[in-house]
């Protein structure tokens, strides 16, 4: 055995095994030092370090394409004071298409005012101002959020965006609902797909009492969460508590109203949601 | 006059056949077609109509083999003759060094345009199918800012060749060809929030890089924006004209300088 070893390895070929083999040797113990340390890590227990690896590419990739998807939304151009979710209801309701020509003046103003002849060719080749997808064109948007989606299926918005593109711009509820529920099988916990759902059930399909299903699931999982909620999750939170609220309203369910109300209030008192709760229970019990 | 017109012609098919020897083109037509036919069919969610995205991965996929041919046309002519030594027969005859990089780089020039205009023509094929535009004014201008930025791309190619190794010039030229490609259009308004050492060092990096982004008409042409005007085109093939005589001017002194 030892002879057919010296036979086939010469001594530098043998420095370079021993060398991968210690490589092998450390990162096999970094990896097991680092699954069985009873530290608290950022990361979740039993997560192996390729897979957080490769999570966090993912997640990478999947952001730069919901920035792709930004990008298309107005005109290849990158925009930092128009925000996708904004812009997409803004063309919704108003049906405006372009703004922010100011950009493309200020650009040109800065080109002349420095007298800087590499500002002034860009400004003029690249597209400065920028203008916003038209509705019957939205379908240009679907594969980069197929492709965010598929890239990271924990990637919430990719969901969210995407169901309100297919929804709204595109006109197919029923593949926005079934792009949903994949990403609700994929995210469990998020309450911010339920309330997507429920409200594609609600706002399109009218259908109130699927609607009322998910919003009661979102608020299960809304609650389940244990934790302080940030600005945005408790503007969905909000949206929970003003459909459900509307929903009894509409079935003349005081107590169910009278709860959702006491939630809102709880969650924020100073919210124009808790105020409308307020006038519809008031409502609701002068009636009686 | 006419002599040194005819030693150019005979330089510029020798560069020619060069490349079509090498079978490049063929690689990476084979490549694209790999990767774009398959994309071609995507229909997210089952709905058609999406083709914008297909235009622009197919744009990034010319960009990207055009500058590689390029620079891998450029940078290899006056390594290769070096190594064969058939610069010596050829500088034994009445032929200038000026000539000679004249003709080399007319020659690389040629190259690297005919595999754009086959690139263009796979390009136009396929969008016309995917998406029916065949012909647009930002086409023809994208088109010809290409062949600019070629020109800029090959005079860098040819100059670094005779300045460092292959391997060296062509790793830095792809390093400066996509770093300004990048970041050119944002040097000037990043210079002007750094001190002054890293203010006086990006400012001179401005002057002297080059632009490789006033040749970038991709956005225009993924996103429908119309055509700019011929006078910034014309303005941007000057820019194209001038800094490859500067980069050929520089390499002509080297060569001159260089002892066989």
């Amino acid at each position: 055995m030892k002879s057919l070893y010296n036979s086939c390895f010469d001594n530098s070929e043998r420095i370079r095994i021993l060398q991968i083999s210690v490589g092998l040797f450390v990162i096999v113990c970094l990896q097991w030092g680092l699954t069985s340390a009873k530290i608290d890590l950022p990361q979740k227990k039993g997560n192996s370090l390729m897979s957080l690896i490769s999570d966090d590419t993912r997640n990478v990739i999947s952001s730069s394409m919901m920035d792709k998807v930004e990008s298309y939304f107005h005109g290849g151009v990158k925009v930092d004071n128009c925000s996708l979710d904004d812009a997409i209801e803004h063309v919704m309701h108003d049906g405006e298409e372009s703004h922010g020509e100011e950009n493309e003046q200020a650009h040109h103003e800065v080109a002349l005012t420095l007298f800087n002849p590499v500002l002034w060719v860009n400004s003029k080749i690249h597209a400065q101002e920028h203008h916003h997808l038209v509705p019957k064109r939205s379908v240009e948007l679907l594969p980069w959020i197929v492709a965010a989606s598929r890239a990271s299926p924990h990637n919430i918005q990719s969901y969210q965006i995407g169901s309100y593109i297919l929804n709204r711009m595109v006109g197919k509820s029923q593949i926005a609902i079934d792009f949903l529920q994949e990403g609700i099988k994929n995210n469990p916990a998020s309450f911010e797909l339920e309330v997507s759902l429920a409200e594609i059930f609600f706002n399109t399909r009218k259908d109130k009492e699927r609607a009322r299903e998910s919003f009661e699931i979102a608020l299960v999982k809304c609650q389940a969460l244990g934790r302080e909620l940030s600005d945005d999750e408790v503007f969905v939170e909000m949206k929970i508590y003003f459909y459900l609220g509307l929903i009894a309203k509409e079935r003349g369910d005081t107590n169910r109203l009278r709860t959702i109300f006491q939630m809102a209030l709880k969650a924020n008192p100073n919210n124009t949601v808790t105020y409308s709760l307020t006038g519809w229970l008031a409502e609701l019990e002068s009636k009686k | 006059m006419s002599i040194v017109i005819c030693q150019i012609n005979a330089l510029i098919k020798v560069s020619l056949l060069e490349l079509y020897r090498r079978k490049d083109i063929a690689v990476v037509l084979i490549l694209g077609a790999v990767l774009l036919l398959p994309l071609s069919f995507v229909s997210p969610f089952g709905l058609s109509g999406a083709g914008t995205y297909f235009n622009e991965i197919a744009l990034v996929m010319v960009w990207l083999f055009s500058i590689f041919i390029a620079l891998g046309v450029s940078s290899r002519v006056f390594p290769y003759e070096f190594e064969k030594r058939t610069i010596y027969p050829l500088l034994a005859k009445p032929v200038g060094r000026g000539v000679v990089i004249a003709g080399r780089y007319l020659g690389a020039l040629t190259a690297a345009v005919s595999a754009l205009c086959l690139f263009y023509a796979a390009y136009v094929l396929l969008c016309g199918f995917k998406q029916g535009i065949w012909f647009s004014e930002a086409l023809l201008q994208a088109f010809i800012l290409h062949i600019g930025l070629l020109a800029v791309v090959v005079a860098i190619g040819m100059m670094g060749s005779l300045i460092m190794t292959t391997s060296a010039n062509v790793t830095i030229s792809i390093l400066v060809v996509f770093a300004m490609l990048l970041f050119g259009a944002s040097l000037s308004a990043l210079a002007a929030t750094q001190n002054l050492v890293a203010k006086t060092v990006l400012n001179i990096a401005n002057a002297i890089a080059p632009h490789i982004e006033f040749f970038d008409m991709r956005q225009r042409l993924v996103h429908e924006w119309p055509a700019v005007s011929w006078l910034v085109c014309a303005a941007v093939m000057g820019y194209a004209a001038v800094y490859s005589t500067v980069c050929l001017f520089i390499a002509d002194f080297f060569l001159k300088r260089r002892r066989f």
